[in-house]
């Protein structure tokens, strides 16, 4: 962390929005995959909730009662330096920023060096863009940033759409998933964490991929995030787990498929001239992916260079034959 | 010199929050760094005193040497404004005798400055509060304060009648100071100190307190909804008041509005200026 500035995620949606949940599982198990302190709490009465997928690391909360909400703000505001993440419910939302800003709890959470962001998950409805302009307007002061879950919607057999082409530099995007990882991650005693030390059992070596693909596009998100708030040291490791590099690059060169977010979430700040292995092992990681792209484009260039020699002798072949061809007619 | 100003704060009826009001507007009067002395007539025990040690004095308004020690001084205290909070029972006896010591009629010919925030119960008897109060007024500037942080219900005031009273006094404005949730009502007066330290989170001696950031941030906006009203009022401009130009800098008061100076930007700010 730069400074002492703690991150305070408020997770919400206004609506019945699907994610809101997942991306707040996905913010806790980054901070815990980083060994770092994390803090969640769950403002939701419906299942599953927060609690159900990370117990020993969110704690259930309420805002109805004052007795609760000075419980609830006093430990967000508390003085252990841990990241907080809040997964606000469409029943709780209005209740919840309505109480922050009667309190001018964000303001609190500025003077004790508390950057909050809202993270707002939305859909393509007017409503939700309506909500974030309202939400703009009542918080002028915090970072907001719209979600958009494609992983929900593809779900519910949305067309498929490159991840890549959706993603952009102002919102957090949740990229497509196919529906048995949408439900291998939905099972409540599913672990990110747990899934990117190690590949489960009887998971197919392309849906391991293509989960791990996923999971590094969002959690290279969430390293975007945080230089954006402003932190550009401790990052979450979040470099290929060892037991899958070689797997990675073979099946990178197969498919030639470019890694999900690859580029697009570089690191925006030029760090001096500290030599690249302290930059964290982001660059590092998008060398290795790099490298293999690299060698795929050489082998295909070789290819394609093969093939137009080839081209090229059959055209001589075909031309030499056709003046063959001529000569003999013209000497009949 | 600007001509000084006599606020009286009073109701005929116990309970209604008068003191409640009177720590609003000395909080409004420190807050904009106007000058102020304040007189408690809660003899003995002096309720605003507790809140306002430094400007308050305890006072026996009944009494001729106590009413001379507020009235024959107005015009030489270094105060721009003197803040009277008037017991119970007592308003209409005070007012009764200002005017038979001469006040009332030096408020009429422009020599001084008197204002009367009249707090008004939730019933019916509260309009013959008005009718008498408005006997003993005619160049006062008139305040009627309907406070609701007891969680009043003004239940019994037909619109026509409360008219028929409203009218006998000119230019008398309505106030309504809303409820403030009980529990950090309930802190400020354990605390006691200004609503404006309990914001501060500030001890009566200016050290550090530990007050709950969720009742300061209650009692922030709660008092930012009073002060609107005396605001819209155009309270400072009568009073003849005028704010010095650093007020709103003011130490141990509210901070302004908004985020502090050296907030984050937006992330989408950021955003843009990296693209």
């Amino acid at each position: 962390m730069s400074g002492e500035t703690v991150p305070l995620y408020v997770v919400c949606s206004p609506g019945r929005s699907g994610g809101r949940t997942l991306v707040s599982r996905l913010l806790t198990e980054f901070y815990v995959l980083g060994d770092r302190p994390v803090a969640a709490f769950d403002l939701c009465d419906e299942e599953p909730r927060l609690a159900d997928y990370l117990p020993h690391l969110t704690t259930i909360a309420d805002i109805d009662d004052i007795r609760d909400q000075i419980r609830f703000f006093e430990r967000l505001v508390a003085d252990d330096e841990s990241p907080k993440i809040i997964d606000v419910d469409h029943r709780v939302f209005k209740n919840f920023f309505t109480t922050v800003q009667k309190i001018g709890f964000f303001e609190e959470a500025h003077r004790r060096s508390i950057a909050p962001l809202i993270l707002l998950v939305g859909d393509a409805h007017p409503k939700s863009l309506d909500m974030c302009a309202t939400m703009r307007r009542w918080f002028p002061e915090v970072s907001l940033l719209p979600v958009r879950n494609v992983a929900q919607k593809i779900a519910m057999s949305e067309p498929d759409i490159p991840a890549k082409e959706r993603i952009t530099r102002d919102s957090l995007d949740v990229p497509s998933l196919r529906s048995s990882l949408r439900m291998l991650i939905d099972v409540q005693d599913f672990s990110f964490c747990r899934f990117w030390r190690a590949k489960p059992a009887n998971l197919p070596d392309a849906w391991d991929d293509e989960l791990l693909d996923w999971l590094t596009s969002v959690y290279f998100q969430f390293q975007d995030i945080e230089v954006l708030l402003g932190f550009e040291e401790s990052w979450t490791q979040i470099a290929t787990p060892p037991s899958r590099h070689v797997r990675m690059a073979h099946s990178a060169q197969q498919r030639d498929v470019q890694p999900l977010g690859m580029g697009k979430f570089a690191p925006k700040k030029v760090r001096g001239d500290a030599p690249i292995e302290q930059h964290g092992p982001y660059p590092v990681t998008n060398m290795q992916k790099m490298t293999v792209q690299l060698q795929s484009a050489e082998e295909r260039i070789s290819a394609f260079e093969t093939a137009i020699k080839q081209w090229q002798a059959r055209a001589t072949q075909a031309e030499t034959k056709l003046l063959q061809l001529i000569q003999s007619k013209m000497e009949r | 010199m600007p001509k000084p100003a006599v606020v009286i704060i009073g109701a005929d009826k116990g309970g209604v929050g008068k003191t409640t009001v009177a720590r609003t507007l000395l909080d409004y009067l420190v807050r904009h760094q106007i000058r102020t002395r304040a007189f408690d007539t809660e003899i003995p025990k002096g309720t605003l005193k507790r809140f306002h040690p430094d400007i308050t004095d305890i006072v026996d308004i009944s009494q001729v040497a106590d009413q001379m020690r507020i009235f024959d001084t107005v015009n030489s205290t270094d105060a721009a404004v003197s803040l009277i909070d008037v017991r119970a029972g007592l308003l209409s006896p005070t007012l009764s005798a200002l005017r038979k010591i001469g006040f009332i009629d030096a408020a009429k010919k422009g020599e001084i400055t008197l204002v009367v925030f009249h707090i008004l119960g939730p019933s019916i008897a509260s309009l013959e509060e008005i009718a008498q109060t408005a006997n003993s007024l005619r160049d006062a500037k008139y305040f009627m304060v309907k406070n609701f942080i007891n969680d009043s219900h003004y239940f019994g005031w037909d619109d026509a009648t409360y008219a028929s009273y409203f009218k006998r006094v000119p230019d008398a404005v309505t106030i309504e100071i809303p409820k403030l949730v009980e529990m950090a009502a309930e802190q400020v007066e354990v605390a006691s100190v200004p609503f404006a330290s309990f914001i501060a989170n500030k001890k009566q001696s200016g050290g550090a307190a530990s007050y709950s950031l969720v009742l300061r941030g209650y009692v922030r906006h709660w008092l930012d909804n009073v002060w609107a009203q005396y605001d819209r009022t155009g309270l400072l401009k009568i009073l003849g008041t005028t704010q010095a130009p650093s007020a709103l800098a003011a130490p141990n008061t509210l901070p302004a509005s908004g985020a502090p100076a050296d907030k984050p930007r937006p992330i989408l700010q950021v955003a843009a200026e990296n693209a």
